[in-house]
């Protein structure tokens, strides 16, 4: 992938600030059309996530949490409404915009299979520097860094099926931090593991979040991330049903 | 990475990815040895066909081939003959008149058809019949009496070397003429109805019966060093000419029965070519979109996290390329000694087939060994093919994983 | 059997050997063997050439296959010009050939064409029979193509013969290697001639019989041709009537008289 980026790619890759807000939605919503039914997935959503937030969204299966996260990761399009990332309003974007976003500003992380099969660990997790075109060298020193930081060191050339669960996801955010996103987005991350490797998980999380000011977003029910969640907004139906921020 | 990505994953089914190499591979395999065998055997028979009186290239009367009469002759073929010598890749020419006759023994009478020839200038090269004589030699000169027949037709004649025949046919005046010939030569080339039919007769008694003046015949044949080439060199012998009185045809106008032939064998051979290289292709479709199909949610994630769909279309495009190549590398291992033992010993059809002692395509004899030969081009078109159809295949699996919405491939889990 | 005179056609059967044969003549003293035999052939050969004729004849084919028999009717003018109609049976009636020096043409009258012998159908049959087309053409005197000599003149079978010897000269377009022809001293009626090939083997046989006076000449009226390899086939041609020096005109051979025959 070549260095060579346009202006446009550029601007992107620059953090734009207004006010303290990363994401906006307004009045956001989604329908579905499942056989000749509609069903509203989100339903007038608005809502403002901060940087460095460390946010759950939560809810029964089927309360809109996933749609809502896809839209906040340029994944799916509302059928109204307004998306904002760092105040871009990702409507206005094309589908190769929306994909360099994703690739520079957004990262991640999934709740299974998250990584290429055929591809280390350490090939994993350079994977979207390299699709940013960053020369080797620098991107071994980053990535080598990163994975370092999420305690993956001497792993670097195992394969994903030569890892457990929770080497596999740390790889998953290993890759999504290395390009030093604005936000990590999290849906499910910890639905494949046992708690203990969850807890780990959570707590490099935390530790990213806190030393590097990177704003995590998740979407899930597991109690033991809501638990370290500074922020919890429950939906239901396609609303929001709660908000609430945890005072420490 | 999309290059390590396409071969990494293209060996995670190392067997399917193997077995459909394997096709390719065994596609490879016939498509050398059906082209092979097709520029060997066409290339033989051209050149035998060439040998049969009318060379290569062919330098006539103009009309003549439309409506061959002993009345069509041109003037000064020494010349002719001499011009055509100095063309760049001529190998070999020489002035001869042909035509029907009738050939009389006491016994019997058959027809058959003639080759006035100056011996000075006929080689086994350039000839046939010299090629195949089982018996005496070529007539000493041009102007005697001496003859070389079939071995067919000396037995239906039943004359043998020293015997006389008598050859009848019409002159420049349409007058039917007469001639005794001494049998001087038998050549058998194993196909009866060449056998049973040819004679060569020397060119300035030739001349003479018909009443044609000293340096006229009915053409001059023309050799060259490859087939392939006779548009170029008889265009190069037409403007050397420069005689709008003459015409310069070669073998595919002059030999149509062997050309009409070799057209048909050559699509027939293209076409099952073709059929297999489309059940190759399919292959190679299925092996692709199966794994396109099996890893939408590892695209999805990679669409995810900034894949271009374009870079993933590229991905998908380059594990069929991968299957080419290990294919081709699998074909050439493959077809190698299959190559080498047609190349250098061929396959004697005689064993497939009784009675085959002369085997004769468009009136040409054939030799019953098959041996192959590959032509540039149609090595050329051999790696165009498995690589056109093998990215083909690649194309709609491709196509269908650069258009997938990450989103969705997201929820196939 | 006057046959160059009477219709070349029926000479041609023989071609050579009937010019031979008709031109049987008496023998000077003082000259040698070959100029004797020259001499009696040529002077028999003149001697029998009307300068035009009519006649009637039949002609019977027999071969392994079919046995066929056909009635003609011939006119000859000179040496160059000869038409032969068939008059029975009636599916052929009105098929005619015209010699007109080297060249044939045959009228069919089913389909009213005119086929120019090309020299490829020389050698073929003439009408299904023993004889080719090419028999009914050749022209040359028997003295341009061949040494003629007298091998026998004596007492054979109850009579006195001359037997001819014909070796062809070696630049002759025959494919013969020899001829010979025993001739009748007393008339010089033929009796028979044979055609042998180089190696001297016997190719066919020529048989004369039945010698009768027509027209005002003696002749054989039946003579019978034996292929040596087919000894049960045989062509024999029978003459009913013949006339000689009769008036005719050289437009009555033509492709037009041809088509008139019918």
């Amino acid at each position: 992938m070549s260095q060579g980026h346009t202006g446009k790619e550029n601007k992107l890759r620059e953090p734009v600030q207004i006010g303290g807000a990363i994401v906006r939605l307004e009045k956001v919503s989604r329908v579905y059309q499942q056989g000749k039914v509609e069903v509203k997935a989100v339903d007038d959503l608005s809502l403002i996530i901060n940087k460095g937030e460390f946010t759950v969204i939560s809810g029964p299966s089927g309360s809109g949490k996933t749609t809502t996260l896809n839209m906040i990761g340029a994944l799916d399009i509302p059928n109204s409404g307004t998306v904002e990332l760092e105040g871009r309003n990702l409507g206005t974007l094309s589908r190769t915009q929306l994909s360099e976003l994703r690739r520079d500003r957004i990262g991640f992380v999934f709740q299974a299979y998250n990584l290429a099969p055929v591809l280390t660990a350490y090939e994993n997790a350079e994977f979207v520097l390299a699709l940013q075109g960053v020369p080797a060298a620098r991107r071994r020193e980053r990535t080598m860094k990163v994975l370092d930081e999420v305690g993956l060191n001497g792993l670097e050339d195992r394969r994903p099926d030569e890892m457990s669960g929770g080497q596999q996801q740390r790889v998953a955010i290993a890759r999504a931090i290395c390009p030093r996103p604005a936000i990590v987005l999290a849906d499910e991350p910890t639905a494949n593991v046992d708690s203990h490797t969850a807890e780990s998980i959570l707590t490099l999380m935390q530790q990213l979040n806190q030393t590097d000011g990177i704003t995590f977003l998740f979407s899930t029910h597991d109690p033991q991330v809501m638990e370290r969640a500074r922020r919890i907004i429950t939906m239901r139906d396609g609303k929001v049903f709660d908000d609430i921020t945890k005072s420490f | 990475m999309l290059v390590k990505l396409a071969w990494r994953s293209l060996w995670r089914r190392k067997r399917r990815t193997f077995i459909t190499c394997f096709t390719v591979a065994g596609g490879i395999l016939l498509s050398v040895v059906f082209t092979g065998s097709g520029d060997y055997t066409y290339t033989q028979i051209i050149d035998t066909s060439a040998t049969m009186g009318l060379g290569h290239i062919t330098v006539e009367p103009k009309g003549y081939n439309d409506i061959p009469t002993l009345q069509k002759r041109m003037k000064n073929t020494s010349l002719v003959r001499e011009t055509a010598l100095n063309i760049p890749r001529v190998t070999a020419a020489a002035e001869r008149i042909t035509g029907m006759a009738m050939f009389a023994s006491a016994a019997k009478s058959v027809g058959g058809i003639f080759f006035a020839v100056d011996p000075a200038h006929e080689t086994a090269k350039i000839n046939t019949f010299v090629r195949a004589m089982v018996e005496g030699e070529m007539p000493p000169d041009a102007d005697g009496r001496k003859i070389v027949i079939g071995a067919k037709m000396a037995e239906k004649l039943k004359i043998g070397l020293g015997k006389k025949l008598v050859y009848t046919m019409t002159d420049v005046d349409g007058e039917i003429v007469s001639e005794v010939g001494r049998v001087s030569g038998i050549f058998k080339t194993g196909v009866e109805e060449v056998d049973g039919a040819f004679a060569l007769i020397p060119i300035n008694r030739m001349r003479k019966v018909l009443k044609y003046a000293p340096d006229e015949a009915t053409m001059v044949a023309v050799f060259i060093d490859d087939q392939r080439r006779v548009d170029g060199v008889g265009g190069l012998i037409a403007s050397a000419l420069g005689n709008d009185s003459l015409e310069v045809l070669n073998w595919k106008t002059t030999q149509k029965e062997v050309s009409g032939m070799i057209k048909v064998d050559r699509s027939g051979n293209y076409l099952s070519q073709f059929l297999v290289g489309l059940l190759i292709a399919a292959g190679i479709l299925n092996t692709i979109f199966m794994s396109v199909l099996e890893r939408q949610r590892e695209f999805g994630v990679m669409l995810a996290v900034g894949l271009k769909p374009g870079s993933l279309f590229r991905l998908v495009v380059l594990e069929s390329l991968f299957i080419a190549i290990v294919g081709l590398i699998m074909g050439i291992i493959l077809t190698a000694p299959f190559f080498y033992y047609l190349y250098y010993q061929g396959l004697d059809l005689r064993q497939f087939a009784d009675n085959m002692e002369g085997y004769a395509v468009g009136g040409t004899v054939v030799d019953p060994i098959m041996k192959i030969r590959l032509f540039k081009e149609s090595a050329i078109a051999i790696l165009i093919g498995v690589f056109g159809l093998t990215i083909l295949a690649g194309l709609y699996p491709a196509w269908r994983a650069g258009r997938q919405a990450p989103v969705e491939s997201l929820k196939t889990i | 059997m006057p046959n160059k005179n009477i219709i070349n056609a029926a000479r041609g059967l023989s071609a050579v050997i009937l010019t031979v044969i008709l031109s049987t003549g008496a023998m000077a003293d003082a000259e040698t063997n070959q100029e004797k035999a020259v001499r009696i052939l040529e002077r028999v050969d003149d001697m029998w050439r009307g300068e035009s004729s009519r006649g009637v004849f039949s002609m019977e084919v027999r071969t392994k296959r079919y046995k066929r028999k056909l009635s003609l009717e011939a006119w000859s003018k000179g040496k160059d010009l000869s038409l032969v109609v068939i008059k029975a049976p009636v599916k052929e009636k009105g098929t005619a050939t015209l010699k007109s020096g080297t060249s044939i043409y045959t009228y069919l009258p089913k389909t009213d064409r005119t086929i120019r012998l090309t020299s490829g159908m020389m050698m073929g049959s003439w009408m299904g029979s023993h004889f080719t087309n090419d028999d009914l053409v050749k022209e040359s005197r028997m003295s341009d193509d061949y040494d003629v000599s007298i091998i026998f003149d004596g007492e054979r079978d109850g009579q006195m013969v001359y037997e001819f010897e014909l070796i062809p000269k070696p630049d002759a377009a025959v494919v013969w290697g020899k001829i010979t022809i025993a001739v009748r001293q007393d008339d010089l009626m033929p009796i028979v001639s044979t055609y042998f090939d180089e190696d001297m083997e016997k190719m066919r046989t020529m048989d004369f019989f039945d010698i009768k006076t027509m027209g005002g000449r003696k002749f054989p009226a039946t003579l019978r041709v034996t292929p040596e390899d087919k000894p049960d086939e045989y062509t024999e041609v029978v003459y009913h009537e013949m006339e000689f020096d009769i008036p005719i005109d050289d437009s009555d051979f033509s492709i037009a008289a041809l088509k008139r025959s019918k």
